[in-house]
């Protein structure tokens, strides 16, 4: 539900035609909506990497569909408002929990390495936390302890810019992915809180 | 060996005889029920007919009699319960029967739990407990937490329905070591593997030990989810709660 | 055949051309409020908005059937509950954690019960689409039973624990409450509905089959008799264990969930009641796409179900497209 722009439901479909692109719609009719929906296309390919292809459409460049990444990608875009500044995510991000800023490295094989610096505590333990987090959001394999990189092999630095933010406190991203998912689930009397 | 003959309540005799099928329950119970006092036998049958009044009232007079409160809560009330999570198990009984058990079992336990507060034994740890996610089930919880408790834990009881946050933010709050889940549905089981998993994404898991149980819940379902330990029952909880605060000793001592 | 010819004609068991999809319990979503512009939570207490947003599930959806009645609580409202409204995107529901009333001596159905907002709204909106759509489509309204209503007028577990201490004070309870299910279901055959869809939560998880058949059985039997109009009978969970006492009632229809297989389900009723459903919610209608919804349908099907529908009142948040799935998957079946 767009808080943003009268509550209308935005969704995001996935319609695969050689390769798997996303369109941004919503069943609104409300004046507005359309310039509503091209704002958040705009902010998902600025912020996530992807490309404008065909009719309103989106994909990501290396062809994949990076489904769990896309999904994170068009919340993130929900949350704006409509002109607010569209630039890509760095490289690193303030780990409040540590104290610690963490920074993402990739190299030219796609491997993105998760560094610390400053006086926080715990370095190797939060550099885990954050390398884990990027590969449940982003949906990223662990090459070590430390490192991840996308399936498709390919680098998406803005992606990763993007993930980052939320990597090291993933369990509250999941906390209002499940809270989200269960709002509108009509339960029996009997299985009513 | 003990045998069913050696069970002087009739009920209960009768409640194994014609409820009760897994060998390994049968002889449990059988023992348990043979060396109990005959008023712990009729107090457990009262609990597993829903009749509060009468456990009450037995309770009452058990503790009056001088017998100890731990004996009243394992031979008469517990020992009850244990049937009663068997047949529900099994869809003999339903809901609203478990929910009169339950009355039964919290009528007698108003007795036992100041006896047992009050004891006066150091706290020897600090649990956090709950049932996951979706299942409203808090019999073996319950148990398990007079049983913590009895045994100088100090317990703080989350409830049924519990979500991971809720399990996460009380063992932050209370700096608990262990953490204790109980499911009694196989569609909720799985929750507990989100809990640990939610443990592990928050970087909390290092700082605690999770145990499970539950009627469902097996070892080796405890092991593929990652948790520290398995309680089969109340009695196996605080044996394995000890054990794991002596892990953890040992964890901090290297 | 109509829309509306083919589904009483399911529901008396009489041929049809091809199945009917029929929803008996909600299938408005957030898209489709945004569609016509009729969000929760006032399509639940306009009738307007009602009746606009209720008809986009034969407009936009495809099904045989208009059903206004989203939500359960119209009733428990106009009896004085407490109910929780929340937002566009979420359920209202009955606050049962405050319970209105303790004995069945409590029980009043108020003289403005039929003119209560809630109550009144339902049967308005029934007007509304009885005038717009009442040639073609049948109009289906929804009174719940009093099982449902002793829980969200007396809590859920006072009443269940009343149920085992004190039977007859149970069935005085559900005696209480029946006439409001009578009143509010005659109410709705007046304002023009075709059909009727009684919720009443016996459900699996909670009471046996054998508390069927002790506490509601005959009262379903006086319902067929006292609201004179196919009744379809709603229980979410597991029933099989109980579908031979209601496929005695007299009932229309039993409105079956996927936990139920299509197959065993027609077994044990033997056409002695008419099934709707029983296309799962969250695992298939709100979580996978058309094609998982269409093998469903397809099971369905091919087990003889009367009328296709979801197995309950759909997650606000399903997707259209996966919605449309199910008449377009019963036309293509049928041409084949």
């Amino acid at each position: 539900m767009d808080r943003h722009f009268e509550e209308i439901s935005v969704a995001l479909y996935c319609e695969v035609d050689h390769d798997p692109v996303y369109r941004v719609h919503s069943y609104s009719q409300k004046v507005g909506t359309a310039e509503r929906l091209s704002f958040i296309r705009d902010a998902m390919a600025v912020l996530g990497d992807l490309e404008g292809s065909g009719d309103a459409q989106l994909r990501f460049s290396c062809g994949h569909p990076h489904e769990v990444a896309v999904k994170r990608v068009f919340l993130e875009a929900c949350k704006l408002e409509t002109g607010a500044d569209l630039t890509a995510r760095p490289s690193e991000t303030l780990d409040k929990k540590s104290g610690l800023t963490m920074i993402v490295q990739p190299d030219d094989d796609g491997i993105y390495k998760v560094a610390a610096t400053g006086d926080g505590k715990n370095a190797d333990r939060r550099m885990k936390v954050v390398a884990g987090g990027l590969a449940k959001l982003g949906e990223m394999e662990a090459v070590d302890d430390t490192s991840v990189r996308f399936p498709c092999g390919a680098r998406h630095d803005a992606l990763v810019g993007l993930l980052l933010v939320r990597a090291p406190n993933v369990r509250a991203i999941l906390r209002e992915d499940e809270a989200q998912a269960s709002r509108g689930v009509l339960a029996a009397p009997s299985q009513q809180n | 060996m003990a045998e069913l003959g050696d069970i002087q309540n009739e009920f209960i005799r009768a409640e194994i005889e014609e409820y009760l099928e897994r060998p390994e329950e049968i002889e449990r119970n059988i023992e348990l029920f043979s060396r109990s006092r005959p008023k712990m036998q009729d107090m457990a049958a009262a609990l597993i007919d829903g009749d509060n009044d009468t456990v009450d009232q037995l309770t009452r007079e058990a503790l009056d009699e001088g017998i100890e409160a731990l004996e009243v809560m394992d031979d008469g009330l517990i020992a009850g319960m244990g049937i009663v999570g068997i047949k529900f198990r099994e869809n003999i009984i339903f809901v609203p029967e478990v929910l009169a058990c339950a009355r039964a079992m919290k009528a007698g336990m108003a007795h036992i739990e100041p006896i047992l507060s009050a004891s006066g034994i150091d706290p020897v740890g600090t649990v956090i407990m709950g049932t996951v996610k979706g299942d409203l089930h808090d019999i073996g919880k319950n148990l398990c937490i007079m049983m913590l408790r009895g045994s100088g834990f100090v317990v703080h009881d989350l409830g049924v329905d519990t979500s991971e946050d809720e399990f996460m933010d009380a063992v932050e709050e209370h700096e608990a070591s262990l953490l204790g889940m109980s499911a009694l549905l196989t569609t909720t089981m799985p929750n507990m593997g989100k809990t640990i998993e939610a443990f592990i994404d928050a970087d909390l898991r290092e700082d605690v030990k999770i145990m499970v149980g539950g009627a469902p819940v097996t070892q080796e379902f405890a092991d593929d989810m990652g948790a520290d330990g398995y309680g089969k029952d109340a009695l196996a909880c605080v044996d394995l709660a000890k054990q794991l605060l002596e892990e953890i000793e040992e964890e901090q001592n290297a | 055949m109509t829309s509306k010819e083919r589904v009483l004609a399911a529901l008396e068991g009489k041929p049809v051309d091809r199945t009917p999809t029929c929803n008996p319990t909600s299938v408005a979503t957030v898209e489709l409020m945004d569609l016509v512009d009729a969000p929760f939570p006032n399509a639940n207490r306009e009738p307007e908005l009602m009746a606009r947003l209720a008809a986009t599930g034969h407009t936009e959806l495809g099904f045989d059937t208009i059903m206004p009645v989203f939500s359960i609580i119209q009733e428990s409202s106009a009896l004085g509950c407490k109910i929780q409204w929340e937002q566009k995107d979420n359920w209202p529901t009955v606050r049962m954690a405050e319970p209105i009333w303790e004995t069945a001596e409590d029980i009043v159905i108020p003289d403005d019960f039929l003119t209560h907002q809630d109550t009144h709204c339902v049967l308005e909106a029934i007007r509304i689409l009885k005038r717009e759509y009442g040639d073609d489509v049948a109009i289906i309204g929804k009174t719940m039973g009093p099982w449902s209503m002793g829980y969200h007028c007396f809590g859920v577990e006072p009443f269940l624990l009343l149920s085992l201490d004190d039977p007859d004070a149970t069935k005085r309870i559900l005696d209480g409450l029946k006439e409001a299910t009578v009143d509010f279901g005659v109410a709705q055959i007046e304002a023009g509905a075709d059909a009727l869809t009684l919720p009443d939560h016996a459900t699996g998880d909670l009471v046996s089959g054998e508390y069927y058949a002790r506490y509601l059985q005959d009262l379903h039997v006086e319902f067929v008799e006292r609201i004179p109009i196919p009744l379809i009978l709603h229980i979410c969970g597991r029933t099989v264990d109980r579908m031979d006492y209601i496929a005695q009632t007299g009932m229309a229809a039993f409105h079956y969930d996927s936990k139920n297989k299509p197959g065993e389900s027609m077994e044990i009723v033997k056409d002695r009641i008419a099934l709707v459903g029983n296309i799962n919610n969250p695992e298939t209608l709100f979580s996978k796409g058309p094609e998982e919804v269409s093998a469903e349908v397809t099971d369905n099907l091919t087990s003889g179900v009367n009328l296709i529908g979801p197995e309950c009142a759909v997650p606000l948040q399903t997707a259209v497209e996966n919605l449309k799935a199910i008449p377009e998957t019963v036309e293509s079946w049928s041409n084949n």
